[in-house]
């Protein structure tokens, strides 16, 4: 690096960058397309069969011990889960590890695969910045065979000043007697915000980040005559994929866990009751960074990300996942989720999610405040 | 001579794999396809001679040309014979296995005569109808209406019945909990809310019907997800319809097959109709699994809350008076939309720990006179 550089690097940042040292390519055991193939086969079983295969035995090791570590908590805690009957004095934390530990092996076997396929740079990185205040309007399709409300409006309003983040989303099928307000208030303990966003991530875009959150949620069904209202509190964290597997660039865990309570009031012909119920809140995903890439000649660069996940949540519009004999009932709902900038102000992010029921929505989003 | 109704056998796919390769049709509605086995079973039919079970439930175990084999599962019942071909001896047998004792069978018209030849030690009612008049077959499909139950069962009148679920893998114990029922007083029937076998395999559903010979009384109940090992309809063959009503004494009772942690839109339909017969009478409505767990982050329940919700807000408003659920391996009573709801999960599969409850079995005392249900809960072990 120019002597002139560093020194700006270190007036910025306030210390010296890591000195990048040549690092020796890898030998690979085997041709293309060798590794991609064994990334699915063996590699379901035994993660991290491609990218042995192509002499990356470090993140070999480190898939294999993230696989054993999943593994390991879904057997350790579906094996307490049977000896304690699913007694009701532990489920609730035996619930969150079992979801971890299922989830956490698909992470794995995703976080395997791309390894494997995506370039070394992978597709992008993370977004240069976090933008003051971002708001959507779209639509949801929904198709949930126990109701008939199919098409909804959905808008939401995200603002994120400092560290603080207050989120507000709804969706509405008024014909159709369908409504749902989301209200989320966070917190960012680290990771990128709207203040230290670009300057923190100019050098070494790094999306990782940990955050505290309180939501509320009301959802009315009128055809149905019941309303639910839930509250919850959420640890939320990502962590770029790098800081545990250094040559995988351009991905990302997501993470979260937490328990909410949930309130039923029914407003129907004679009966005027409130039931009330809990939930464990968790989610797995495993996310690509699309785009974002800095260069001299793209001054404003564009981009987003895409995240295939497990959510363990039961209420909302995907709710659980229906199975027809073992296991139906515990599961929450698979989803995957997109958005791209097409410019600093403006883009489009799309959401399917397959539980009870299968959801599909697009919106359009734009931004406000983006350094 | 008889032969036994075709056991419908369907190959068995992970739900989540078959929901993700064929698509949303598939993970919707996982219990559809049992809802639509419910209205084939009790209906069966060759050249010679057709059965319609019209009213209760009941499934055709087999069908000859002199002999027709039941498995009720309701006290009462109403079918419907249909003979095109009078067989060669005159007279056709009915058997009706996992019968009320002392049950009746009587014609709506004395076109034929009944007789009765009693209740034997497994269970099963047998009854001879005829001799039938050698010019019916020439006179084309005579129609016979039958009504089986015990007398004075149509009118409002107190009555104990009990409630038994989850036996899954302890079907070697389950003798023990028999003997006990057996040695309760004036208990009508056992109720049972599914989750009889571990699997659902021919071997484990057989055994469990021979295992219920040892009890005095008859067992009527919905299936379990453990009874959707093998084939989703291979338990209708054996024990009848997921989703039924009946009367009994004055009082209704309602099964619903929540099997796959869900019901399906069809029952929700036919759930309406229950409900309107059901307003005026004390009413119980049981399934398998609960559809809100009362500890809430276990879930044991349905898949989706607000499917549950739904649901609990039809029972409410349709002045449900209990509910009864298993699928939770030991005793919880609670309030659901605020109707009084007993999980009873105590047949013997793995027990919940740390709850001080084991092996149970729940007695409960109905009076539609006096519209009250008590409900005391009997431990075994």
């Amino acid at each position: 690096m120019p002597e002139e550089a560093a020194a700006q690097n270190i007036q910025e940042h306030g210390t010296a960058p890591p000195a990048v040292q040549p690092q020796p390519l890898p030998v690979r055991r085997a041709a293309s397309p060798w590794p991609e193939l064994a990334a699915v086969f063996p590699g379901v079983i035994v993660h991290g069969s491609g990218v042995w295969l192509e002499g990356r035995s470090k993140t070999a090791e480190r898939l294999l011990v993230l696989e054993g570590a999943t593994l390991g908590t879904a057997f350790l805690s579906g094996f307490l889960l049977f000896q304690t009957g699913a007694s009701r004095s532990f489920v609730g934390p035996l619930a969150l590890t079992s979801a971890a530990g299922v989830g956490g092996f698909g992470l794995s076997f995703a976080a395997n695969l791309y390894a494997t396929w995506a370039p070394p740079e992978g597709f992008g990185q993370p977004a240069h910045s976090v933008p003051l205040i971002e708001s959507q309007i779209g639509y949801l399709y929904v198709r949930d065979a126990q109701f008939a409300f199919r098409h909804l409006l959905t808008t939401s309003v995200d603002a994120r000043p400092g560290p603080w983040h207050v989120a507000f989303s709804s969706a509405h099928a008024p014909a159709q007697g369908n409504q749902r307000f989301d209200l989320e208030l966070g917190y960012r303990l680290f990771g990128p915000t709207s203040e230290r966003g670009s300057r923190a991530l100019a050098a070494t875009p790094d999306g990782s980040y940990l955050e505290l959150q309180t939501s509320g949620a009301r959802h009315r069904f009128d055809a149905d005559g019941f309303v639910s209202h839930v509250w919850g509190l959420e640890v939320l964290g990502r962590l770029d994929t790098r800081h545990y597997l250094p040559d995988v660039h351009g991905a990302f865990f997501q993470l979260g866990a937490g328990w909410a309570k949930q309130w039923f009031s029914f407003d129907l012909p004679g009966v005027d009751a409130t039931t009330d119920t809990s939930l464990v809140l968790a989610h797995l995903g495993f996310g690509v960074y699309v785009g974002n890439n800095t260069s001299t000649e793209n001054a404003a660069p564009t981009g987003g990300e895409v995240e295939l996940y497990y959510d363990h949540r039961h209420d909302g519009f995907a709710n659980g996942l229906k199975l027809r004999g073992l296991g139906s009932g515990p599961a929450g709902h698979l989803g995957l989720r997109g958005i791209y900038m097409f410019s600093p102000h403006w883009g489009l992010s799309a959401r399917s999610e397959v539980g009870s029921a299968l959801t599909i929505g697009l919106n359009a989003v734009i931004r406000a405040g983006v350094q | 001579m008889t032969r036994p109704v075709s056991l419908s056998a369907h190959s068995f796919a992970p739900g989540l794999w078959l929901c993700l390769l064929l698509g949303p049709s598939a993970c919707l509605r996982p219990s559809e396809e049992r809802a639509r086995e419910d209205l084939r079973v009790g209906q069966a039919e060759m050249s010679e001679l057709a059965v319609s079970v019209a009213e209760g439930a009941a499934v055709v175990r087999a069908l000859g040309v002199d002999a027709v084999e039941l498995w009720a599962s309701t006290p009462r019942l109403r079918f419907e014979l249909r003979v095109r071909e009078v067989p060669a001896g005159g007279s056709v047998a009915i058997d009706v296995r996992n019968c009320m004792p002392e049950s009746e069978l009587t014609l709506d018209d004395d076109a034929v005569a009944v007789e009765s030849l009693g209740r034997g030690p497994t269970g099963m009612c047998s009854f001879r109808l005829g001799p039938m008049p050698a010019d019916w077959t020439a006179a084309g499909e005579q129609r016979l209406g039958l009504r089986m139950e015990p007398p004075g069962t149509a009118s409002p009148r107190a009555f104990r019945f009990a409630v038994m679920s989850d036996v899954q893998e302890a079907i070697g114990r389950v003798q023990d909990i028999y003997r006990a029922i057996n040695r309760e007083p004036d208990i009508d029937f056992l109720l049972g809310a599914g989750d009889l076998t571990e699997q659902g395999t021919h071997a484990e559903l057989t055994r469990f019907q021979a295992e219920l010979e040892q009890l005095q009384i008859p067992y009527y109940t919905t299936l379990g997800n453990h009874e959707l090992g093998e084939a989703p309809t291979l338990y209708h063959s054996y024990f009848g319809r997921g989703n039924m009503s009946f009367d009994y004494r004055g009082m209704r009772f309602t099964l619903l097959d929540s099997a796959s942690a869900t019901i399906d839109p069809i029952v929700f339909g036919w759930l309406d109709g229950w409900l309107e017969q059901g307003a005026d009478q004390l009413h119980l409505v049981a399934m398998h699994v609960p559809p809100l767990d009362p500890v809430g982050v276990r879930n044991g329940a349905f898949a989706n809350r607000n499917e549950a919700a739904k649901l609990l807000g039809r029972l409410a408003a349709g002045d449900v008076d209990m509910t009864i659920y298993g699928h939770i391996h030991s005793y919880y009573h609670f309030e659901n939309a605020g109707i009084p709801a007993h999980v009873s999960g105590g047949g013997g599969a793995v027990p919940e720990r740390f709850d001080d409850m084991g092996r149970h079995f729940l007695v409960i005392d109905a009076d539609p006179l006096a519209g009250s249900l008590a409900v005391r809960v009997v431990r075994i072990d």
